[in-house]
């Protein structure tokens, strides 16, 4: 399998009074394509600079990060515009993610309209296509975002990042502010999209619970660093570091 | 057998005026839940889950019982509490109740909390409200609670605003103020849901052992059975502002017979136990 996403010796610094602080430190990790590679730890661990590093949202101190061969770091022009349409995210919130101004139909078809994917009346098909794909309807187009629950809102930003047929999307605790039922569906629909698009995700999360159900390998975080990698059954069977086995711990044990 | 602290019967409670209820239809995505003939009951020292998906009337129903409604719901029914029908006594009862018998955790530590203050004497103040003139016996009395409820190095902490707190440090402070006056019921809506899970495990860990301690009734309000079933040991299913089963935990787990608790049963399933 080759590796769509390539990181190696990773760093990402922010500034601070008393000198820069660390929030990845020395992080190395391939993705391959089409696969779920989860990104868990506790809060401050670092999960969501990693993913923004990746993504070229924040500048790394050190390191690279190879993007289907090529280095993030250096593009520049066309090749950058490229590399934003074929990685996309999606954020925790989307109430603050999703512009409270715009109809749901612009804000989807905004990414179409900049990468010049499709001619203007191709594009509103595109469009009602998309809310159908992610469960929603042709005719949520003209609505605004306070119009949906937070599930269907985390539904309109999906449609928008795979807007611009992205390779790879990051998801950034996409389903930590749903409630159960609505998580569950919202992981299906991911999981349908992968299967449908041969989509490759990066899916950060603190709770473990919701990993096992989505990722085909888990990389563990504490403090900044990648303490433990390894195929999802086998790090919930058999956790090796210490904070693996704090965050199996966490998980509410059910008296089944 | 043991005495029924609170006796809910027949609550409902409507979106009480026109302006309210033409809101409500505009936030057709996020209706104003209604309850509808809500009826249980919970006993001295029992630990009850309320859970449902969201929108279901949980945290409407958790105000209710505290009198805590906003103005545009009307509440319809008995909730009986330590003999009073909390619905038709007056406010000066029920602010009598409220902190020394009755008390809550919200689920937003950040705007349950006063931003200008600091936490330790946000937690004295509790104690002052009911009656405790001396002020640094107050201070002392909050202080304590912090540690118990789990806040390490509670006196340094205890100085500090809630902006200069974390997340789970702050629902310890919620869960101090909320024991401090020694509750007969404790209503704690989604205290974990905002938390990462190995803080909410540290959280329930503290509550479940006050809880015991204490004696103490629980109403556990969550949408997740796996925050229910291990600290209650009866569940409350609500649905669209009804209770539709009112059961053990363990049988909820292994035989949930409405279709919405099979959902949320279904929700927290290991995956290899999925059928």
């Amino acid at each position: 399998m080759t590796s769509l996403l390539e990181v190696r010796g990773l760093v990402v610094e922010y500034p601070a009074r008393d000198g820069p602080t660390r929030a990845v430190d020395d992080v190395s990790l391939d993705i391959a394509r089409g696969e779920t590679l989860a990104l868990v730890g506790e809060s401050g661990s670092g999960k969501s600079s990693l993913g923004r590093a990746v993504l070229r949202l924040v500048k790394p101190a050190a390191g690279s990060v190879r993007f289907d061969g090529s280095d993030v770091r250096t593009l520049s022009g066309g090749a950058l515009r490229q590399f934003r349409r074929r990685a996309q995210v999606v954020f925790q919130d989307p109430k603050a993610s999703l512009d409270p101004r715009l109809r749901v139909g612009d804000i989807v078809r905004e990414g179409i309209d900049i990468h010049r994917l499709a001619p203007r009346a191709d594009a509103d098909r595109r469009v009602a296509r998309l809310l159908e794909e992610v469960g929603l309807s042709a005719a949520d187009a003209s609505r605004f975002p306070h119009a949906f629950s937070g599930g269907e809102r985390q539904r309109i930003a999906i449609a928008r990042a795979l807007a611009v047929e992205p390779e790879f999307v990051v998801l950034d605790e996409a389903v930590s502010a749903l409630d159960v039922l609505v998580r569950a569906q919202v992981l299906a629909l991911l999981a349908a999209l992968q299967a449908a698009r041969g989509l490759t995700y990066l899916f950060i999360a603190h709770d473990l619970a919701v990993v096992e159900r989505i990722a085909t390998r888990v990389a563990v975080m504490q403090r900044g660093r990648v303490v433990e990698c390894a195929p999802t059954a086998a790090l919930f069977a058999t956790p090796v570091s210490p904070a693996a086995q704090a965050l199996l711990a966490a998980i509410p044990r059910i008296p089944w | 057998m043991t005495p029924r602290l609170l006796a809910v019967d027949g609550l409902c409670v409507d979106a009480a005026t026109a302006r309210a209820t033409a809101r409500a239809a505009a936030h057709a995505a996020a209706p104003v839940p209604i309850l509808r003939d809500v009826t249980f009951a919970i006993k001295a020292g029992e630990t009850v889950g309320l859970l449902g998906a969201s929108g279901s009337g949980k945290t409407t129903l958790a105000l209710a019982l505290l009198g805590l409604l906003p103005t545009a719901l009307t509440a319809r029914g008995r909730v009986l509490f330590d003999g009073h029908d909390l619905l038709a006594a007056p406010e000066s009862t029920r602010r009598m109740l409220r902190g020394r018998r009755l008390a809550m955790v919200f689920q937003e530590p950040l705007t349950a909390l006063n931003p200008r203050q600091r936490v330790g004497a946000q937690v004295a103040e509790v104690a002052r409200a009911h009656g405790e003139r001396d002020a640094p016996r107050a201070m002392r009395k909050a202080l304590d609670m912090l540690d118990r409820a789990g806040l390490p190095d509670a006196e340094a902490r205890a100085r500090r605003y809630p902006h200069e707190l974390s997340g789970g440090e702050r629902q310890r402070v919620l869960l101090a103020m909320s024991l401090l006056l020694d509750p007969a019921l404790l209503i704690a809506d989604e205290p974990t849901s905002a938390l990462d899970v190995t803080v909410q495990a540290h959280v329930l860990q503290h509550l479940r052992a006050q809880q015991r301690e204490r004696g103490m009734a629980l109403l556990l309000v969550s949408h997740d059975l796996g925050v229910i079933a291990t600290t209650c040991a009866r569940t409350l299913v609500m649905h669209e502002g009804r209770i539709v089963e009112d059961v053990a935990t363990r049988q909820l787990l292994t035989a949930p017979e409405h279709p919405c608790s099979r959902a949320l049963v279904d929700a927290v399933r290991p995956v290899a136990r999925r059928a």
